[in-house]
């Protein structure tokens, strides 16, 4: 009789330290407070789009850590509130920044995808786009087009005042 | 004196329970610890992972995001978080309610649609244990979150909607640390449990000495040793029980010199009363005896009964006489090369019974005794057969041994009524007779006494017993070597 109590004892006892578990155990799905706020500082950049055959300039949201994101920027398309203003981009096919030394002066830009044999990429609006976009991010004042070919592969670093005439 | 006491001992008892008290303290304490160690080291390593996906979040993610950069963003937030051992996967946000999971594979353990809605609502996180072969399990932390107060466009919001995030953190150093802890606090407690078993070893020798030297010098006073004490030290129970002892063994010593005392002061008295009667008896005898040839007639019958009373009070006071020299230790062996086969035929013989006791034996059996003594026991077993029991009477001899001594054993067994039952236990006590009615009878009462008495001085032994059919049986044995017995 005192042997069973005993041994019901010991089950309870093992009982006790199998629920707590040796390691690591599993839990369920766990709330751990709100989302965070969104507060990444990053500058707002200058995009220079094209509105009846000229540039014009517009202000979009930066991100943190990519300076360089203005000339991707080109590429996309403009938003419901840009297109509603007459506002387009010409630079086809994307215009990606090659990847170059901690703040050049001279920025180093080439067209995306595989080289586009001798056609000529990019129309003269859209090096203007390029060149003065660039322009506007700070420290960078040139651009140089790399694996472009036609008359534009043999122009030097560009700047912006270039393309004054289609300035407004 | 050691003995080896089985499992129940008091000392095993006593230890048994000091080491289940030790074990289940340090049992509960490293248990205890143990959760709380686990608790801790989780929940520091949860919240160092948490703290990580919420400040990656917070600062790479704009409160305005330009368009179509939920890429740009998602690799760089899985670039900040992929570290040794996370793995980190982004999710768009999808704006109709819907659940989007991230692909499998590219997280360690694969995320459920209930934690990724949960996700989307704020931030989450589960472990998860990967069980993997070999019976070998891995432990994970899951997190989901994305982030808030951000800005978007009425019309074109899942061009600037950031993307959310699944992170996967491996508890493998946790769980090892965990192991090595476990591994840890097991020595911690086995070493503890051997601690206790020493301790209570000692202390339980600490405490049962005192018993042991009790029960020691309860045995010594049992066997007879009245002047046995124990030494009272320190003032405990065990003390108090010592001095207790001590003083029932004075008391008991006491009472039994003065009862020793007085005895022996009546076995003197007697001895001196016999002495004194001796002589003026043997004038008596002497007398009487001539008293009873002379007189004739009525007055002849008168002289010979006094001459046979006073004949036995004669014997009497020579039993009386024997018996207060056995009880004073005065009694001694004068041995001899006997040979059991004549000394028994010259007992009976002289006694004239020869003819009446039927003796079996080997003719030359040789023993060391004393002869006058040997020639006593014989006549009083032989004499009590023919007078208490009924014939035939058969006295055999022959060698035995008992408990390794070379030994002789004389059996003297009737064919009467046998001892009453209440007789046998006090046969050999003075002045027992078989019946009360024949107290006048001629036995002094003290022949059986005597011959025990001789017997024991020989370092033999005298048993009286009934024979399963029917009669008494007196059986005597002797050592055989050179005489043994207390000198």
């Amino acid at each position: 009789m005192r042997r069973s109590r005993l041994r019901r004892a010991a089950a309870v006892a093992t009982a006790v330290l199998a629920t707590a578990g040796c390691g690591v155990r599993p839990t369920g799905i766990i709330s751990a407070g709100d989302p965070p706020d969104a507060h990444g500082n990053a500058a707002a950049m200058t995009v220079y789009l094209v509105q009846g055959g000229r540039l014009e300039a517009v202000t979009r949201p930066g991100l943190p850590g990519r300076p360089y994101l203005a000339i991707d920027q080109l590429s996309v398309t403009p938003t419901s509130f840009e297109r509603s203003s007459g506002l387009r981009t010409e630079v086809h096919p994307p215009a990606r920044v090659e990847e170059a030394a901690a703040k050049p002066t001279v920025l180093i830009v080439h067209p995306a995808g595989p080289p586009s044999g001798r056609r000529q990429v990019w129309s003269r609006l859209a090096v203007a786009q390029i060149t003065c976009t660039a322009a506007a991010i700070p420290g960078v004042e040139a651009v140089k087009l790399a694996k472009v070919h036609g008359p534009m592969a043999r122009l030097g670093p560009l700047t912006c005042d270039q393309f004054s005439d289609l300035l407004s | 004196m050691l003995r080896l006491r089985p499992l129940t001992g008091l000392r095993v008892r006593l230890a048994a329970a000091f080491t289940a008290v030790a074990l289940l303290a340090s049992v509960l304490a490293s248990g205890l610890s143990y959760v709380l160690v686990r608790r801790v080291m989780l929940q520091r390593a949860q919240d160092a992972v948490l703290s990580e996906v919420r400040t990656a979040l917070a600062q790479h993610i704009p409160d305005q995001l330009p368009p179509d950069t939920q890429e740009d963003v998602g690799e760089e937030l899985i670039e900040a978080l992929t570290a040794e051992g996370h793995q980190a996967v982004w999710v768009p946000v999808p704006l109709d309610g819907s659940v989007r999971l991230p692909e499998p594979g590219h997280l360690d353990v694969p995320v459920s649609k209930e934690f990724a809605r949960r996700a989307m609502r704020g931030m989450v996180f589960q472990r998860v244990v990967r069980k993997e072969r070999m019976n070998r399990s891995r432990p994970y932390l899951l997190v989901g979150a994305r982030v808030t107060g951000y800005e978007t466009t009425m019309d074109e919001p899942q061009r600037t909607t950031p993307p959310m995030v699944f992170l996967t953190a491996s508890l493998d150093r946790e769980a090892s640390d965990l192991r090595l802890f476990t591994r840890v606090l097991s020595i911690a407690d086995a070493v503890a449990l051997l601690a206790a078993l020493l301790l209570a070893l000692l202390a339980t020798r600490g405490v049962l000495r005192p018993v042991r030297r009790l029960g020691a010098a309860a045995r010594a006073l049992g066997a007879g040793e009245l002047a046995t004490r124990v030494d009272v030290r320190g003032r405990d129970e065990l003390a108090d029980l010592a001095r207790t002892f001590n003083r029932t063994a004075e008391a008991l010593e006491r009472t039994v010199l003065e009862l020793r005392a007085m005895e022996a002061a009546s076995r003197r008295f007697v001895a001196d009363v016999s002495h004194e009667l001796r002589t003026p008896l043997t004038s008596m005898i002497a007398m009487t005896d001539v008293l009873a040839d002379e007189a004739g007639g009525d007055d002849g019958d008168a002289a010979r009964l006094v001459a046979d009373e006073t004949r036995r009070l004669g014997r009497l006071v020579e039993h009386l006489i024997e018996i207060s020299r056995f009880d004073a230790g005065a009694a001694s062996l004068v041995l001899d090369e006997v040979n059991l086969a004549d000394a028994i035929a010259g007992t009976l013989g002289a006694r004239g019974w020869r003819d009446r006791v039927t003796v079996e034996g080997p003719p030359d059996l040789f023993a060391r005794l004393d002869p006058r003594r040997f020639d006593v026991v014989i006549a009083n077993l032989a004499g009590n057969a023919l007078k208490h029991g009924g014939p035939p009477v058969t006295l055999r001899f022959a060698p035995a041994d008992r408990d390794g001594t070379s030994g002789v054993e004389v059996v003297v067994a009737d064919r009467g009524p046998g001892l009453p039952g209440e007789l046998i236990a006090v046969v050999f006590d003075r002045f027992v007779k078989a019946e009360a009615a024949r107290s006048r009878s001629d036995g002094s009462g003290l022949g059986l006494s005597i011959a025990k008495e001789n017997a024991m001085l020989h370092g033999g032994t005298l048993e009286a017993a009934n024979r399963p059919d029917g009669g008494a049986e007196f059986t005597l044995w002797l050592p055989a070597g050179n005489g043994g017995g207390p000198a």
